[in-house]
């Protein structure tokens, strides 16, 4: 199908556009930007007046699948999941393993990605580094990496043995694979719910110190000094881990990092009266911390933002808050944290979205070349990009959210920028009903 | 954000915590508790209104004084089948849990007990800080909740028991240097002590235990952590000795109760540095030998008999104002 976006914003932060652009698009791609190329004939010409023409969103930590009743049921991809992240205008995400679906075999990731439901955006997902993320016997990159995997990663369960750590590098950098690592020392990890701190204390909650985000950079970096090996470094919340980031870039280490769009936003104090919603991993942090990672993230020391979604049931969340499940919905929020974001800060707006398009984009193109070309809007690139009014504002509802998953911290609130449709290799793949 | 234990207007819905509970109502407590002290405070109206129980199986003290106390005030008690052994196992009293501690708890979560109540009062006992809270964010609007207990988080009835004995020695708060010694890291009672203090103007609470034991976060809670046990009983007018569950902790917490008492048990020596009509105040049972030595033990029976008396005129006290409410 060939498609020609007229009048429309153009924003694509790669190419530092930002203007008044049609785009034409033929075979799934970008056949061209401003000027119609020779003798192209449109089958469906889509005026895009009053909104901007932005790239598909790519976040790096979205949890999508469904575990159905039965022990024995294998995960599969969620089809809300995969709508509510057309929804929100991702059209790519990485998908990391847990402790339901380690994605430790590699015929169970063919499986998952063979059933893909049609029309979906691209799912990337992140193997398991160890056997059902226990931590002790390395599992089968190679096999995982040709079955699908991008990177390999221990979901929320991190390394306890440094020996298997420091095993899963060298075999890792060996193979040419690289890992996707949540840095958090276990031991200080175990029983804490919240950031430690004042607000810690005063909830009578277990805190999670910021040293344990530390201590596990300081043995990641010595691990990638010793290995060569390449890391991506998953939702880093601290001042001081970004500080170790800094001289880690610094000093040449093959390292890239995200940052949570919860923690971008909202701190521990906002947790109130033990509310779970705000029960997040890693936990909210203090306002120093968020102000780093703002700052982290404007400059660039960041690459991305991601949304850190997952899938929470209201039985997961209405226990006592050291009992709830951790994390939130949030890739239909994505976009417009994103803009919230630049907002506030009075960034300017490419460089705001690039956090979400092209920064992910180029850490996913780090870790494979066939990857080249997502979350940009250049010729020959794949046509995934999102129609947006940037004017609108809308009301967190979690009840309208198309993800099943009702519980985010941003319930009830104003958020900028509203996705209008969502195009996929070229293809309407989700159009927000009006 | 609206304080979850208040109504748009301010008046009391909840009892869950003294954090944030403004000073009228924790005066009308003390004193609602010293009418029933006296003998001087009526029944409640509804006589048929029923206080649900919601307390760890194993604590059969505390059943019984709810139970008590519902008798005395006319309620209807109901006792549910909440609490499993596994919660049981985290809580003492006058003492919380923290949450790594917490193994299996209810079958029910308190907010879905909460949820599925009709009107009346709701006493609740749980392992989990913000178990209260979790219960009246879930609850029909006329049931009202009284926290007994929430892990490490709040008990306010104990911790104004303690309160009520202070003004009893000293009448006059304002001009007191209070001593907090021992685990205020999980102490549920600490914590609602301190908050209530703080509301009714005690100017100077200090703390001193090991340093595993003191939450990073008690300057922002309005106390000064003392380097040594000397400093924070010096002239001290009143000395909080917190008990101390050193069999619950980890090994990275302190390394024996035995050191425990060598350092910080709080024998008469000890307690000279503190003022010489000081009042020392168990915030729970304590094990002679570790948080107090025997000669010091030996002279709080008196004190505890009073507290624990004091305790009850409070249960009685938060009841009948929740069922004032409630009916």
């Amino acid at each position: 199908m060939r498609l020609h976006i007229a009048n429309g914003r153009l924003i694509d932060p790669a190419h530092d556009r930002d203007g008044l652009q049609d785009l034409f698009i033929a075979d799934g791609r970008v056949a061209a930007v401003g000027q119609a190329p020779d003798g192209f004939q449109a089958d469906r010409r889509i005026d895009a007046a009053g909104l901007a023409v932005l790239p598909g969103l790519v976040d790096l930590s979205a949890r999508v699948l469904r575990q159905d009743a039965g022990a024995a049921a294998e995960p599969r991809l969620s089809a809300a999941e995969l709508r509510a992240a057309l929804a929100g205008g991702v059209t790519t995400l990485t998908l990391p393993p847990d402790a339901d679906a380690p994605l430790d075999a590699p015929a169970q990731v063919e499986a998952l990605l063979r059933e893909a439901p049609p029309g979906h955006g691209r799912v990337l997902p992140l193997g398991a580094l160890t056997v059902a993320l226990r931590g002790e016997t390395l599992a089968e990159m190679g096999l995982l990496a040709q079955a699908g995997c991008l990177a390999f990663s221990q979901g929320e369960s991190g390394i306890v043995d440094t020996r298997v750590l420091w095993g899963a590098m060298r075999y890792a950098a060996g193979q040419g694979l690289a890992l996707w690592l949540r840095p958090q020392d276990p031991w200080l990890a175990q029983g804490a719910v919240v950031a430690a701190g004042a607000y810690a204390d005063r909830l009578g909650l277990e805190g999670l110190p910021p040293q344990a985000e530390a201590l596990a950079l300081q043995t990641i970096f010595e691990l990638q000094r010793a290995t060569g090996a390449r890391v991506h470094l998953s939702r880093l919340s601290t001042a001081r881990g970004l500080e170790l980031l800094r001289a880690a870039r610094r000093e040449g280490l093959p390292v890239s990092a995200d940052v949570s769009a919860n923690s971008l936003h909202l701190t521990d104090v906002d947790i109130g009266y033990f509310n779970t919603d705000f029960h997040l991993r890693p936990p909210l942090r203090g306002q120093r911390d968020r102000d780093a990672i703002q700052a982290a993230l404007r400059e660039g020391l960041v690459d991305a933002l991601c949304s850190d979604h997952a899938v929470v049931d209201d039985a997961g969340k209405s226990v006592p808050f050291p009992q709830s499940q951790p994390g939130a919905t949030g890739l239909e929020l994505l976009l417009s944290l994103a803009l919230k974001w630049a907002r506030d800060s009075r960034l300017p707006l490419p460089q705001a979205l690039a956090r979400v398009t092209s920064g992910p984009a180029a850490v996913l193109r780090g870790l494979s070349p066939a990857l080249a070309g997502l979350g940009q809007l250049g010729v020959g690139a794949p046509a995934d990009l999102c129609l947006v009014d940037l004017e609108a504002e809308w009301l967190v509802t979690p009840g309208a959210l198309q993800s099943h998953s009702r519980h985010t911290p941003f319930a009830g609130m104003m958020l900028p920028g509203r996705v209008r449709a969502t195009l996929v290799s070229g293809r309407p793949a989700w159009e927000t009903p009006v | 954000m609206l304080n979850p234990q208040l109504d748009r207007r301010g008046e009391l819905l909840h009892l869950l915590t003294t954090e944030g509970l403004p000073r009228r109502h924790v005066e009308r407590l003390l004193d609602a508790a010293a009418a029933f002290a006296a003998d001087d405070a009526p029944a409640v109206a509804d006589a048929d209104l029923p206080l649900f129980l919601s307390l760890p199986a194993g604590d059969a003290g505390l059943r019984q004084d709810f139970e008590a106390a519902a008798v005395r005030l006319g309620l209807r008690s109901v006792a549910l089948e909440t609490n499993g052994p596994g919660a049981d196992a985290g809580v003492d009293r006058g003492h919380g849990v923290g949450a790594g501690d917490i193994c299996a708890a209810s079958a029910l979560s308190p907010a879905a007990v909460a949820a599925g109540l009709p009107a009346g009062i709701l006493a609740l006992r749980h392992p989990a800080s913000g178990a209260a809270v979790s219960a009246a964010a879930a609850c029909a609007p006329g049931l009202r909740i009284l926290n007994a207990g929430d892990g490490a988080h709040a008990d306010p009835l104990p911790a104004l028991a303690r309160v009520q004995a202070m003004l009893q020695a000293r009448q006059d708060l304002t001009n007191l240097a209070v001593a907090l010694v021992g685990d205020i890291r999980h102490s549920a009672v600490a914590r609602s002590l301190i908050h209530a203090m703080t509301t009714l103007g005690v100017p100077e609470v200090r703390a001193a235990a090991p340093r595993t034991l003191l939450p990073d976060g008690l300057p922002q809670l309005g106390v000064r952590a003392c380097a040594t046990l000397h400093e924070c009983l010096a002239e001290a007018d009143v000395v909080i000795a917190l008990p101390l569950r050193a069999e619950r902790m980890s090994g990275a917490l302190l390394p024996s109760a035995r050191e425990y008492a060598a350092a910080y048990g709080l024998t008469p020596a000890r307690l000279a540095a503190a003022r010489p009509d000081v009042l020392l105040l168990p915030a729970a049972a304590l094990t002679p030998g570790i948080e107090v030595d025997g000669d010091v033990a030996a002279g709080l029976g008196e004190i505890e008999a009073g507290l624990a008396r004091s305790e009850g005129h409070l249960r009685l006290a938060a009841l009948s104002v929740l069922a004032g409410v409630a009916a």
